[in-house]
């Protein structure tokens, strides 16, 4: 009867799920993902929360499948904060060559009148 | 079959076709979304991965069972998404590399500027050390010329001053030269006028006495001829001047007369011209001689 029983309980999957969500999660975090993504963190760390509790209940395919909405989340977090930090990194470099393009040209105004 | 159970039929048909409407639908819109995102011409190319990955996430929806439908949905709608933020965050990196290359130019060349507008400024300065090295070295010669000129000038100073006191000396002697020239020449003056006041009682009249006549008689005595010699001499030292001979003889006229006449005539013989005497004659009073006097030119 025992027997019966554990073979008929949830199988635990053998990928490794929660753990890509949770690297997928710091990665979006390290990557500025509080700042540039706040609101796919924010799913990305309810979804991982909710993995980690259909685990618990050894819902495990209903884990799987928020693991892998967390994984997505975090995902699109880290793509949104790497374009945000590009988009500002491409402000801040055509304000500093528009500056030392102006440097130049008063220089070479400059020169020519002297 | 009868005209009921043909509509029962299309409506499980409908119900049956209903579900796979909506799926379409959602699959439609997400599949329109990454197709635009292919044919893109800034991002169609860029993150070729994500967009594999969101077409494949796609293929799942259109593939998935029922069950599995919201899950696939919310995978995939993810995938589309992060397939465009991809691309984007590829183009504008992309961007942000060719705005660095240019901010990478920029700096260069303004770092070539500063260089060479340090180089001049280092050239300006070292300009100016040189002129500033070439006055000081001409003040340096100047006042060592002026150092040198100082002695010279003290030198002709302490000669000048020597000179000065030499003038002064000699001019001291002159002053007592000249002082003692006008002393000599107020000594002389007085001498000359002394003599010029006794000239011309002694030059301009002698006087013969008594004694040189006998008494009561006109004829000289010895002493008288005597001196006739040097009343010839004063006569011919003024020899443009006239003679005039007067004679008293204590109130005798006659014999006055006859005492001028006797020293004319004794003139005359010794040689003054009898023209120049112009008279020979008496004159009033108690005493008794014959003055001899010259008139007219020295």
């Amino acid at each position: 009867m025992a027997t019966f029983v554990a073979a008929c309980a949830p199988t635990r999957p053998t990928g490794d799920d929660l753990g890509i969500a949770a690297r997928n999660l710091a990665a979006a975090r390290a990557a500025g993902a509080e700042t540039y993504a706040p609101l796919e963190l924010r799913a990305a760390e309810d979804h991982l929360a909710q993995a980690n509790a259909a685990s618990a209940q050894q819902d495990y395919d209903r884990m799987t499948m928020l693991a892998a909405e967390s994984a997505v989340d975090s995902e699109l977090a880290a793509a949104k904060s790497r374009l945000g930090k590009a988009r500002e990194a491409v402000e801040s470099l055509k304000q500093q060559n528009a500056d030392l393009s102006r440097d130049a040209a008063r220089h070479a105004e400059g020169a020519s009148l002297e | 079959m009868t005209a009921r159970s043909i509509v029962l039929a299309v409506l499980a048909l409908m119900s049956l076709a209903a579900p796979a409407a909506a799926r379409d639908l959602d699959y439609e819109r997400l599949s329109d979304s990454l197709e635009r995102l292919a044919v893109d011409p800034r991002l169609g190319t860029l993150a070729p991965m994500q967009m594999d990955r969101a077409r494949a996430a796609l293929q799942a929806l259109k593939d998935a069972r029922r069950s599995d439908r919201p899950y696939l949905l919310y995978i995939a709608e993810r995938r589309v998404d992060i397939a465009r933020v991809s691309a984007e965050a590829e183009l504008a990196e992309s961007e942000r590399m060719a705005l660095q290359r240019e901010n990478d130019r920029l700096q260069l060349e303004a770092a070539r500027r500063d260089a060479e507008q340090a180089r001049r400024e280092l050239e300006r300065q070292r300009l100016l050390a040189q002129i500033r090295a070439e006055e000081a070295e001409r003040l340096a010669r100047e006042a060592e010329a002026a150092r040198a000129q100082g002695e010279q000038a003290s030198q002709a100073a302490e000669a000048a001053r020597a000179e000065a006191a030499q003038a002064k000396r000699l001019a001291e002697a002159q002053a007592r030269a000249a002082a003692l020239a006008k002393k000599e020449a107020e000594l002389a003056g007085s001498i000359a006028a002394g003599e010029q006041a006794k000239a011309p009682a002694a030059k301009r009249s002698m006087t013969l006495g008594e004694s040189a006549f006998a008494r009561g008689k006109s004829a000289l005595t010895a002493a008288g001829k005597a001196r006739i010699a040097g009343i010839v001499d004063f006569v011919n030292a003024a020899p443009g001047a006239r003679v005039r001979i007067e004679a008293s003889a204590g109130g005798d006229s006659q014999l006055a007369t006859a005492r001028a006449e006797a020293v004319r005539d004794a003139l005359v013989a010794a040689g003054v011209a009898a023209d120049r005497i112009a008279a020979a004659t008496a004159r009033k009073g108690k005493g008794s001689q014959v003055e001899i006097r010259l008139e007219g030119a020295n």
